[in-house]
């Protein structure tokens, strides 16, 4: 029987959010958006806090 | 810890381990061929890095010419020489057209050099893992065939995508682990004793890391060939967007296929440095280093003063200005912006022309613009400043970098706190040199 595989969730956060993150760097390259370099440290904290969160949520589903 | 050596009555044989490796097996298969402990011989390959790179091209090239353990011929030799050869064509005939394309669009033979490095780059690490795993096929092929069923050896040979060099190395031995004796005695096709176990390979995530990061580095280097090429103009900010968009997209494809979780701090690093400089507005366009300028003519003034990384320095000291207000730009991605001019102040400054002439002022942190103002009345120079990174500083005489105390004239910190945009403004002691 195929075992449904479950995706790495702190993978799948993190990789999110690094999406999100570039597609707002990319919009600040084209000028769209003017995003400040103040506001990167902040961005990228709350990314690496949802990873850490998932690495949580995970491991307390994995017992 | 299992000692293998793939001609037991011959000279001892260097190989690359399968079961202790960090990378590639390098250090470890060193280490067992002189009967040392693998970290000294890590130990000694991550200082010799410090030496121009040697290490790294030591490893590569061990990497490249040094079998791996069991396999009978190194990684060049893996695949058939017609393949290989073809494949190196193809690698000229790519390198050629490239050069061609960049000759015929007149941005430079290379591109600059980085988008090549880059497709080179990511191209070897493709390449590098693809060997590995049809290296590895038929070796999965004879555990799952030795760890079923006894007499079905031979399926070992049914997929030879490697070619010879593959076949001899695929063991008719037992299995590791399992099934150690095996069930081969009675078949007829061995003659011979069969070599002994070859272990598995050590399997972490860096295998599909490294896939995913050749990847991105492909991708990238296509697109600054575009964007030199002119087809767009995307600009550094945009190509490290690119890349940490890339990133993010290889991590939610390989959480859904293995798990590269090498690649969240490679993404969130990438993302840190790169990202917060580009957002900072930091360009490497200018170059690298110290740039000095000294102008005495208002009339040799630039437009724009422009510097990647380093220390921009502007001499003003015995300038003419001419008539009416001139405007210029002084552009520095990360580093030290120096006015040297004695009466050089920040047009918000409120400051009595005799203590502008002894005084050197800076202001510092990340994404700062300021302008400065030299001369007075009808012959004023006006000095957009920006630095994404660092410090734009007046100073009364060139030089004054090297005595520029940061402990008196950042008393809260320091230029760290002054880089991490803590504390917006410091204004210096005299400077009495």
């Amino acid at each position: 029987m195929k075992r449904e595989r479950e995706p790495h969730l702190p993978s799948l956060v993190v990789g999110i959010g690094l999406v999100l993150f570039g597609a707002l760097l990319l919009l600040d390259a084209l000028d769209v958006v003017d995003v400040s370099g103040g506001a990167v440290a902040p961005m990228l904290l709350a990314i690496a806090g949802a990873g850490l969160l998932a690495t949580g949520v995970r491991e307390r589903r994995r017992r | 810890m299992i000692e293998h050596e793939s001609r037991p009555d011959g000279p001892r044989r260097l190989e690359r381990s399968r079961d202790d490796r960090a990378v590639a097996g390098v250090c470890a298969g060193v280490a067992r061929y002189l009967g040392v402990d693998a970290t000294v011989v890590r130990v000694v390959t991550v200082a010799l890095l410090a030496f121009g790179g040697f290490g790294a091209f030591l490893y590569l090239a061990a990497w490249l010419l040094v079998p791996e353990q069991g396999a009978e011929r190194p990684l060049l030799g893996v695949i058939d020489q017609r393949r290989t050869v073809q494949v190196a064509g193809i690698v000229v005939l790519a390198v050629a057209c490239v050069a061609l394309l960049g000759a015929w669009w007149d941005v430079g033979f290379w591109f600059g050099g980085g988008p090549l490095f880059l497709v080179v780059c990511g191209a070897a690490v493709l390449w590098f893992v693809s060997e590995r795993r049809r290296d590895d096929e038929p070796v999965a092929a004879y555990v799952a065939n030795a760890t079923t069923t006894a007499p079905a050896a031979g399926g070992v040979d049914a997929e030879t995508p490697a070619g010879g060099g593959a076949d001899a190395g695929t063991p008719d031995g037992p299995a590791p682990g399992g099934g150690a004796g095996g069930g081969d005695d009675d078949d007829a096709t061995l003659a011979h004793d069969p070599p002994p176990p070859i272990p598995p390979r050590r399997r972490g995530s860096w295998g599909l890391t490294a896939l995913a990061v050749g990847g991105v580095m492909v991708t990238l280097g296509a697109a600054v060939a575009l964007d030199a090429a002119g087809l767009y103009d995307l600009g550094w900010g945009g190509f490290v967007a690119l890349a940490v968009a890339l990133t993010g997209v290889a991590l939610v494809a390989s959480s859904f296929y293995g798990g590269a979780r090498l690649l969240i701090p490679v993404g969130l690093l990438l993302a840190l440095f790169l990202g917060g400089a580009t957002a900072a507005g930091v360009s490497l366009s200018g170059g690298v280093g110290e740039r000095d300028y000294r102008v005495t003519d208002g009339d040799d003034l630039r437009g724009t003063y422009e510097l990647g990384l380093g220390h921009l320095q502007l001499d003003l000291r015995d300038i003419e200005l001419a008539r009416g207000v001139t405007h210029v730009k002084a552009e520095l991605g990360a580093g030290l912006i120096e006015i040297v001019a004695p009466d050089g102040r920040f047009d918000d400054e409120d400051l009595t022309v005799g203590e502008r002439a002894d005084e050197g002022r800076g202001d510092g942190g990340i994404d700062s613009s300021k302008t400065i103002v030299v001369g007075s009345g009808d012959r004023r120079l006006e000095i957009d400043a920006h630095v994404g990174a660092g410090v734009i500083a007046i100073t009364t005489r060139p030089g004054a970098r090297g005595d520029w105390e940061w402990s008196s004239r950042c008393p809260a910190g320091g230029p760290a706190l002054g880089l991490a945009g803590l504390r917006p403004t410091c204004e210096g002691d005299r400077d009495e040199a």
